[in-house]
């Protein structure tokens, strides 16, 4: 029992001495970034990368009905997966879809900093639409993939698509 | 290997080591060991869905309200936090000055606001909140260890600790020093659920087997819509915690005796009291109810225990007069009948008010506070509206249609200076019947009903726009699905009715048991509590039903007293206690594949989360009646069942929808935000 208690002690002396040497510099302060998912905004400096589009799936671009009784239509948004190389700097990448006559302008951004090398994915949000909203048959819509910082506003891939209702 | 629910019991019914004098303040706050067990282990569990962001637009004014209250002062000179644009809703004027509202809790997270300053002088506030959830660990084990007479508790305790701090030191999370004031707000309804939860263990204690009171003081939190709004600043769940108190109070004042039963009167009224510093009209409201069932029951009888009442309000109601007097020069006006700066409100207050008795319509004020689903760091959603809504019914609680109004001039000559006490009071009364009238109209509405006890979806009538068409607003019954066993109360009544050897005579109130004195009180708060917001309800951005969730507990009590229930969880504790855990880790897994198979937006989330509750409980509602109609074809084992995998299922959904659904902010420990990187959802 007299071990265990040492034991909890101990953990307890060790936190104390991690704040200790945090509090003398020699920690990090972890406020660096933000980079959580689901974010819409990224951290963004002078810089630059390359990137490539793994899989931006655009049949999942469509309008169809929401699902478990939420009685509301959706426009499906898909994922765009990039490969990211030769990070230089705090660039990050910028996924936009918009389709104007749905006032939508949907734009989702994460940073590249830490990613050199790695394939990301952004996700695209649905958006939902009251029943009465949708009217049409099939939208105009235009996706684009930007590298974009304070040096560079690179496109990526910008296609035009149309985005099919189902009824 | 010794049966740990055995050793669980003998403890229970021991409870020796917190008898000394030097365990004096523990025992009063949580009871016995496994009351600061519990405290410790909500604490931990909530603090993994703690977001450190503003989810309601409403929170801007009681956090910066806490900001210059912390730096001296009641009115707000200075904006720690606020939206870039527009309004900032809770805001009210008096002679030339801001005030926030919600005073009670304000003052009441003002240590943790200095114990946080203190602490991170010299330390990351992110590393303050690391350390102290790993501290929080160790404490949990040690008091477990000590119930279960298990030491391997503590090493299991320490390595989790270790790692605990490791993750979130390693991980850190992008906590601003400025702000610390909003975390210390949202750590005080932390704090104040897992008290709620203590409390609740210990109300269900007084009647119950201590089995019993143990599930429903975690279910109560961790399986209950408390658990939602337990790091979300608004005031919902301090208020349930304090009504929790006063029925605990009351609950022992009519089971103790001689000067313990007078302490725990003046207790209850001091809780109820202080509900109003935080709400003075949910407090009038909840006092009203306990006045009228303690007169009705006897408890009034005497000189000794009106003087113990009238300590015990007075006690409970100077903060609030006094902070009335400071900021408005009248201690019968708080800071909600003041005039809001900004839009209006559809808060219960007798000024600026929408109410609404017609069907559909007149669910809110008129939005512009932007809804929960917004990008960037502000939150959104609030109750104070514009000045919109509409109802086509009798509803209007402004300034006109006082029905007591003339009852003032007639009055003003022979009181004089009083005259204006009088108004004021004329007008509040005017208001709380207005509002019981209101509210009780609806309860023709069936329909409206169905949209807030029953099934969510699209709701006819609601402002949907405001949170993007995302049907994130659950029912009662979704969002608190173990209330489902009290659809079996008429099989349960039913029963017992025919149990019975001879007829009994209907009780007079003055003659009931402790028990059943305390079951009115439960009924009166519920039912009163519930009335008094169902012609604002259904409404946008309320989740869990936001604002009734004060008084969902009372329900869960219900629950409990169902023979069927209490007997499964006295009978078979092992396997609630395990299918409960299975259903929470199984559902969580399970949940998080089907929906990342079938890729849904938010809305289709929480509509699965609110289709499954809804299952689970029609489950369990069968299966208790069940058990109260034939108990010889429907066995414990299977009511004990249910109950685990419907508080499961719920936890589940709290655990999802605090670590992935709502994304308001960075999180307080680095463990919630690997958890929510681990999970392919959102």
């Amino acid at each position: 029992m007299t071990s265990l208690r040492t034991l909890e002690w101990g953990v307890v002396g060790l936190v104390v001495l991690a704040l200790v040497a945090s509090s003398a510099g020699l920690g990090s302060d972890g406020v660096t970034g933000v980079s959580s998912a689901g974010v819409t905004s990224a951290a963004v400096g002078d810089g630059t990368a390359d990137v490539s589009v793994v899989s931006l799936s655009s049949d999942r671009l469509r309008i169809d009905d929401g699902r478990f009784g939420t009685g509301v239509q959706y426009l499906r948004i898909p994922d765009v997966r990039v490969r990211v190389g030769a990070v230089d700097g705090d660039p990050r990448i910028v996924y936009r879809v918009e389709v104007p006559a749905l006032d939508v302008d949907e734009a989702a951004t994460k940073s590249l900093t830490t990613r050199d090398g790695q394939t990301v994915t952004v996700r695209g949000v649905d958006q939902a639409f009251a029943p009465d909203e949708i009217t049409a048959d099939r939208y105009d819509a235009r996706v684009t993939v930007r590298v974009q910082s304070f040096d560079v506003d690179e496109t990526v891939v910008s296609a035009n698509e149309t985005v099919a209702v189902d009824r | 290997m010794t049966d740990v629910a055995a050793v669980f019991d003998r403890y229970l019914a021991d409870e020796g080591d917190w008898r000394s004098s030097r365990h004096a303040v523990g025992r009063v706050a949580f009871g016995d060991r496994t009351g600061l067990a519990l405290w410790f282990g909500m604490v931990v569990a909530l603090g993994l869905t703690w977001r450190v962001g503003f989810f309601i637009t409403d929170s801007y004014a009681i956090a910066n309200a806490l900001f210059n209250v912390a730096d001296g002062r009641l009115a707000i000179t200075e904006i720690q936090y606020s939206l870039t644009l527009g309004s900032q809703p809770g805001l009210h004027e008096s002679g030339g000055k801001l005030y926030g509202r919600n005073y009670g809790q304000v003052f009441l997270a003002l240590p943790v606001v200095w114990g946080l300053q203190a602490a991170t002088v010299l330390v990351p506030l992110h590393l303050v909140l690391a350390a102290g959830w790993s501290l929080a660990i160790l404490a949990l084990a040690r008091q477990v260890a000590t119930i279960l007479d298990r030491s391997l508790v503590r090493v299991v305790g320490v390595v989790v600790a270790l790692l605990g701090f490791g993750v979130n030191a390693l991980s850190p999370t992008p906590l601003q020093p400025d702000l610390l004031h909003l975390a210390a707000l949202q750590l005080s309804t932390v704090f104040a659920a897992a008290f709620g939860g203590v409390l609740f263990y210990r109300l269900v204690g007084v009647f119950h087997h201590r089995r019993v009171a143990v599930a429903a003081g975690v279910a109560v939190v961790l399986a209950f819509p408390i658990g939602f709004w337990a790091s979300i600043p608004k005031r919902h769940v301090l208020v349930a915690t304090l009504l929790i108190g006063s029925v605990y109070c009351f609950a022992r004042s009519r089971q103790a005796t001689g000067r313990r039963a007078y302490i725990a009167l003046a207790g209850a009224y001091v809780f109820v009291s202080l509900v109003a510093w935080v709400h003075a009209f949910e407090g009038l409201f909840a006092l009203a109810a306990l006045g009228t069932v303690d007169l009705l029951t006897g408890g009034l009888r005497d000189r000794k225990r009106l003087a113990v009442v009238a300590c015990g309000l007075i006690v409970g109601l100077a903060p609030m007069f006094l902070t009335n007097i400071l900021i408005a020069g009248n201690p019968l006006e708080p800071p909600r009948m003041l005039p809001n700066q900004g839009s209006g409100g559809v808060e219960l207050a007798p000024t600026g008010e929408v109410l609404s008795t017609g069907s559909g319509s007149g669910t809110s004020g008129d939005g512009g506070s932007g809804g929960l689903l917004g990008s960037g760091d502000a939150g959104g959603g609030s109750e104070a509206g514009g000045g919109g809504g509409s109802g086509d019914g009798a509803g209007s609680g402004g300034g006109g249609g006082n029905p007591l109004a003339v009852l003032a001039p007639l009055l003003a000559p022979v009181l004089g200076p009083l005259q204006g006490a009088v108004d004021k009071i004329g007008f509040i009364l005017g208001f709380v019947v207005l509002t019981v009238e209101s509210g009780l109209a609806v309860l023709s509405d069936p329909e409206r009903l169905w949209h807030v006890f029953g099934r969510s979806g699209r709701i006819p009538g609601l402002r949907h726009w405001i949170n993007h068409h995302e049907m994130i607003d659950l029912t009662v019954l979704e969002s608190a699905p173990l209330l489902g066993g009290l659809l079996a109360l008429p099989a349960v009544v039913y029963r017992s009715v025919v149990d019975r050897s001879r007829a009994d005579a209907v009780p007079l109130p003055w003659t009931l048991s402790p028990r059943r004195q305390t079951d009115l009180l439960v009924v009166a708060l519920a039912v009163l509590l519930t009335v008094i917001y169902l012609s604002r309800l259904p409404l946008f951005s309320t989740i869990t039903v936001r604002y009734i969730v004060y008084a969902l507990p009372f329900g869960l009590y219900g629950v409990v007293r169902l023979p069927p229930v209490s007997e499964a969880v006295t009978r078979a504790p092992r396997r609630v206690g395990w299918t409960y855990l299975v259903a929470t880790v199984g559902g969580t897994a399970v949940v998080v594949v089907v929906l990342a198979f079938a890729d849904v937006a938010v809305g289709e989330a929480m509509q699965f989360h609110a289709l499954v509750n809804l299952g689970t409980a029609g489950l369990l509602a069968l299966c208790i009646g069940g058990r109260a109609l034939v108990p010889e074809r429907v066995e414990v084992r299977w009511v004990a069942t249910l109950l685990g995998v419907t508080a499961g299922a719920t936890t589940a959904f709290l655990l999802l929808a605090g670590v992935e659904y709502f994304q308001y902010g960075p999180y307080a420990l680095g463990v919630a935000r690997e958890l929510s990187a681990a999970i392919p959802l959102f």
